[in-house]
């Protein structure tokens, strides 16, 4: 006899969740650096910029903390490196 | 009623088919579920007074929407009776509020499990155990709410081992972990009467809880002495200095010595501050990381920052002189406890 169960799972992202669109180069990109908080953080993606650097041309870096690992980033500087950046990397430093 | 419900459906040959593709879904702890029907999924429901589509809370980093379906879905995989269903709604809604910090609690390699007491008449109208092997196996309304709690975690956050949770280690209270407060048995108000609801209400605190580490004492019968062996547990766990809250679970035995004396729940959380600081020399030498900030080598350093932010809770046996200090994740600054009356 067959049984009907229920879906337990909430699904993953919002309705209205979007991946953004990927960059065609990196050349003339306004390159933003998004750190954590957590200890090496900053240093790793200064070390990524480095290497990134060798390859391309960007027209800008800037570099922010959002202090807090375990937090959700503060809207402003959402607000802020949506505002200056083209692209941005985050960093995980533990 | 089951038109309400919302989740999909999925049909299966028949129960064992069920139960062992919920595993392979990695929809389960890892052991068997009770496969979720409808008709068991509107049972819990109507026993609490919820409706399918009340939302309980919001997972606040990836914004999943938790309803009571899918909560009471959760239950009733766990093992849950309907009448339980109240508490598990109470303590989602108490996971979902801010200073839970559930994101966090639930992903970080620091690996917290939830710790649910239940307090006041609904505890011993339940059965939930606060007596011998309190948070130990052998009581349905324990285990079965418990483990719903992380049945939800894994399912409507999405926080599975080895996905979103990254835990180092973690803990086994991670399976399931719910006691009662032993109210019958503590000489001082319950925990939601410290939190400002009333000792006659029910209620749920849930806490981020790094696992339980065991003290033990049966040389003395003085506060001073039995709380002060209690010095050690207090700087093990979690950041060990500074914390905003950590759980102090006290057996019978070293309560009743306690209360003899004449002491009450502030005078233990007094002491235990107190007694628990050291140089900042010997936290660096015990591994901490401490800046130069935060003072000279023999300036003190107290476990917690304030007496209140030691949480005394009664519960265990009769027998055995044995309570636990229960740290918090991220000693209890990055996520604190949250109280929650159950309606």
């Amino acid at each position: 006899m067959t049984l009907i169960a229920l879906d337990p799972t909430v699904a993953p992202l919002p309705a209205d969740g979007v991946i953004a669109d990927r960059p065609a180069t990196l050349d003339g990109a306004r390159l933003g650096l998004l750190a954590n908080g957590k200890l090496n953080s900053e240093e790793m993606l200064a070390a990524l910029h480095d290497v990134l650097a060798d390859r391309f041309a960007f027209a800008s870096v800037v570099e922010r903390n959002k202090m807090n690992a375990s937090r959700p980033c503060p809207q402003e500087i959402i607000d802020e490196m949506v505002d200056l950046c083209d692209v941005i990397i985050t960093s995980s430093g533990d | 009623m089951t038109s309400d419900l919302a989740s999909d459906k999925i049909e299966f040959d028949d129960w064992s088919g069920a139960v062992e593709a919920f595993i392979e879904r990695g929809w389960t702890d890892g052991l068997p579920v009770i496969p979720p029907t409808a008709e068991r999924v509107a049972a819990f429901l109507e026993a609490s007074g919820r409706a399918a589509s009340d939302i309980l809370g919001t997972e606040p980093t990836k914004g999943r929407v938790i309803t009571a379906e899918k909560a009471a879905v959760n239950a009733v995989m766990a093992g849950c009776e309907p009448r339980h269903f109240r508490v598990v709604a109470a303590a989602v809604e108490a996971m979902c509020e801010p200073q839970f910090n559930l994101h966090a609690v639930t992903a970080s390699t620091q690996g917290s499990a939830v710790l649910a007491v239940v307090n006041g008449p609904i505890a011993a109208e339940l059965g939930i155990n606060s007596g011998v092997s309190a948070f130990g196996p052998g009581h349905r309304a324990n285990a079965a709410i418990g483990r719903a709690l992380r049945l939800i975690i894994i399912n409507a956050t999405g926080s599975q081992s080895g996905e979103i949770d990254k835990a180092t280690l973690g803990h086994p209270g991670k399976y399931t972990w719910c006691i009662a407060e032993a109210e019958s048995v503590s000489p001082w108000p319950p925990l939601q009467a410290d939190r400002g609801l009333s000792a006659d209400d029910s209620a749920v605190t849930i806490f981020p809880a790094l696992s339980p580490i065991q003290v033990d004492n049966h040389a003395f019968q003085q506060p001073e002495e039995i709380l002060v062996s209690f010095r050690d547990a207090l700087f093990a766990g979690g950041a060990g200095y500074n914390q905003g809250e950590v759980v102090v679970v006290l057996c019978p035995e070293h309560v009743g010595n306690i209360e003899r004396a004449g002491w009450s729940k502030d005078d233990v959380k007094r002491f235990l501050y107190e007694t628990a600081s050291r140089p900042i020399s010997e936290w660096r030498a015990a591994g901490r990381l401490i800046g130069e900030s935060a003072g000279a080598a023999d300036d003190v350093l107290h476990s917690t920052r304030t007496a209140d932010g030691i949480t005394v809770i009664v519960a265990g046996g009769l027998a055995g002189a044995f309570s636990c200090v229960i740290p918090l994740w991220s000693g209890g600054v990055g996520a604190r406890s949250v109280t929650r009356g159950i309606q």
